[in-house]
């Protein structure tokens, strides 16, 4: 039985491994700069950032904390979710002629694009820290709780994409949606205003109605206030993900079955 | 020996005719076609079956079933061991990465671990026999390395159960004869295997039994000649193949005609023959009168191979009746179609009447492709 079980784990993890590997392969092949785009991307938003806030927008500080900063901390894991959102609602569409040929579980694809854009935020976090020490603060030990935090993130990505990655086969245009929801997102999260500027009538729900609230403020506090997060927030962002998951599972199950057939 | 490697118990599937999203979403779809039904048989190991039978048959989707990439409506399939697909040529490929690249690739989705696809990494190139491209990107392989790289992968892995979808087609002949070799090989090491395909000489070498599919459901199952022999007598029967006529339109030859044929005395388009009995074929040409013309009666097998060919010189008359002769049709027993030509003495086609008539010579293949008359000295 032991046996049995962990055999069926190595099968899933060979196939995992395969998938996210071909990620890989596919993004740097045929590209200018290969893997190192990635390091590259983040350090010149950052540099717009700073350009942009300094000279135009007169804002320079937000609870003691250079907006730059500020705004990257957030930016950082806001367009963490948008690539994973993006790849992994497409992730079947892309993967047709894999999946028509071969049976594997159906969810391992969705999984797996979400794995790649998670360690482009890993190189993105190491560069943010990087700029975080050359404005002159320092790093607590509390940044730690961050990975627990961050894998329930990614476990609430893959239930979406689990809903929104089949639907995309069905009606194309899925995905061009979503983006677009995503766009107006970014104003009814606090990535970019602080959560204190939104009128107090709109804090309760920008703030409960919308888990990445909870995830960007989590980090936040974290990184630059060296604030522990509240257990009622995590609990609360538990039980919305496991919702979600849960849900999700169960819709993809019913929707790949019927969508095999028009593959 | 002699363990059930796949069962599968009444399996029936349906397709969707237009799938809109409220039909595909309802849990008792309305409008759909019997792709398959009541399929029910048993794999054994070290066995090979073929799966025989028309375009549309069910042959394909049959496969996909095994395969699990489509789920059946109802019935049940039973698979205990590891099983490779080999569907849909080359697809499952990544056009942007190196074949060694996508040998990992199709053997992780397929579960292997990478020191297992390590260890098998050398026969499945050797045997593909594309060393020198292995390290480049799949989209420029031309399509018989694709196929041969795919094939390579699916046998030199270690698996109980083969499915083959018409792959073998697409290799040049060497590359042929190497699979139909491994085939054996790897049946003989117990491997059961799943073989569609149109090649029926390929079938022939292969297969142990046959399953004949008509409009999804099992019409035959049993020995490799017996099904055959049911499926070209559903072909004949059904007049299954194409009739295709061709005249030119030169001013010199629009009122020509071929007509009455008879085979054998009989009027009918199909006809039996039995092995090394005699063929009179019987036909009128008429409208033939301005040149010296030459007459073409050319036999095909159901493969489209060539298989004789036999041409006439004749002198210009309004009506002519021609007579053709074999007195010992000692060819292999199957199906022939017979097409009529008529050329200018130049060589210029004036009319074709092809696959006018079919006629199955009816016997056993002991004889193989050919018994031609023959002495022997000792």
């Amino acid at each position: 039985m032991n046996s049995l079980k962990r055999s069926e784990l190595s099968y899933a993890i060979n196939i995992l491994s395969a998938l996210v590997k071909k990620e890989f392969i596919v993004k740097s092949r045929h590209t200018l700069f290969g893997i190192s785009i990635v390091i590259i991307q983040p350090i010149v938003f950052m540099i717009a950032f700073t350009f942009l806030s300094a000279k135009y927008m007169n804002m320079n500080e937000v609870n003691g904390i250079h907006y730059p900063v500020y705004i990257y901390s957030g930016m950082l894991f806001w367009s963490y979710f948008q690539k994973a959102i993006q790849k992994s609602v497409q992730s079947i569409e892309t993967n047709v002629s894999v999946i028509k040929k071969v049976y594997f579980p159906r969810e391992s694809i969705v999984l797996s694009a979400i794995i790649s854009p998670t360690v482009d935020l890993l190189i993105s976090f190491v560069i943010f820290e990087c700029l975080y020490l050359s404005f002159g603060y320092s790093i607590g030990i509390s940044w730690l709780v961050l990975f627990p935090v961050l894998i329930i993130q990614m476990v609430y990505i893959y239930g979406i994409a689990l809903i929104l990655a089949p639907l995309q086969i069905i009606f194309r245009d899925i995905i061009q949606i979503v983006s677009m929801i995503l766009y107006f997102m970014v104003f009814f999260t606090p990535i970019i205003i602080p959560l204190e500027s939104y009128p107090v009538s709109l804090r309760g729900i920008i703030y409960y109605g919308n888990p990445m609230s909870i995830f960007i403020h989590i980090y936040r506090n974290v990184l630059l206030f060296n604030q522990m997060p509240l257990i009622k927030d995590v609990i609360y962002l538990i039980i919305m993900v496991l919702i979600i998951v849960i849900a999700g599972q169960l819709i993809f199950k019913f929707l790949m079955k019927r969508i095999n057939d028009i593959l | 020996m002699n363990n059930i490697l796949v069962s599968a118990e009444n399996l029936s599937k349906n397709y969707l005719l237009n799938p809109s999203i409220f039909e595909m979403l309802r849990l008792k779809p309305k409008r759909s076609v019997k792709a398959l039904h009541d399929i029910s048989f048993k794999l054994n190991e070290g066995e090979c079956v073929g799966i025989l039978g028309p375009n549309g048959a069910g042959k394909s989707t049959l496969l996909k079933l095994l395969s699990k990439t489509i789920n059946s409506n109802s019935g049940v399939i039973t698979i205990n061991r590891p099983i490779i697909p080999l569907l849909e040529l080359g697809a499952g490929f990544h056009p942007l990465l190196t074949g060694r690249e996508n040998i990992f690739l199709n053997a992780g989705i397929l579960g292997f671990e990478k020191r297992m696809i390590e260890e098998h990494i050398d026969d499945i190139i050797d045997f593909a026999d594309i060393r020198e491209y292995i390290d480049l990107p799949i989209k420029k392989y031309s399509s018989g390395m694709f196929v041969r790289l795919a094939f390579s992968i699916a046998v030199n892995l270690p698996s109980s159960i083969l499915l083959i979808d018409e792959v073998l087609a697409v290799g040049d002949i060497e590359f042929q004869s190497k699979c139909i070799k491994k085939i054996t090989e790897l049946k003989a090491e117990g491997m059961g295997i799943i073989f569609v395909s149109h090649n029926i000489e390929q079938i022939r070498r292969i297969c142990d039994r046959c399953i004949l599919l008509l409009e999804g459901g099992i019409k035959y199952s049993g020995g490799v000649e017996s099904s055959l022999e049911n499926y070209f007598d559903y072909i004949m029967r059904d007049n299954r193949l194409n009739y295709l006529q061709f005249s030119s339109t030169d001013e010199s030859c629009v009122t020509m005609r071929l007509h009455s044929i008879t085979v054998n005395n009989s009027e009918t388009n199909y006809t039996r023959i039995d092995k090394n009995g005699n063929i009179n074929i019987k036909f009128k040409i008429s409208g033939a009168d301005r040149n010296k013309y030459k007459v073409k009666i050319n036999f095909v097998t159901i493969n489209g191979i060539e298989v004789m060919e036999y041409t006439k010189d004749i002198e210009p008359n309004s009506t002519m009746n021609v007579e053709f002769e074999i007195e010992k049709m000692s060819i292999q027993s199957g199906i022939y179609l017979i097409s009529y030509s008529i050329f200018s003495s130049a060589g210029v086609q004036l009319l074709t009447e092809n696959n006018r008539t079919i006629i199955k010579v009816m016997g056993d293949n002991e004889g193989k492709m050919f018994s031609l008359p023959h002495k022997w000295k000792i």
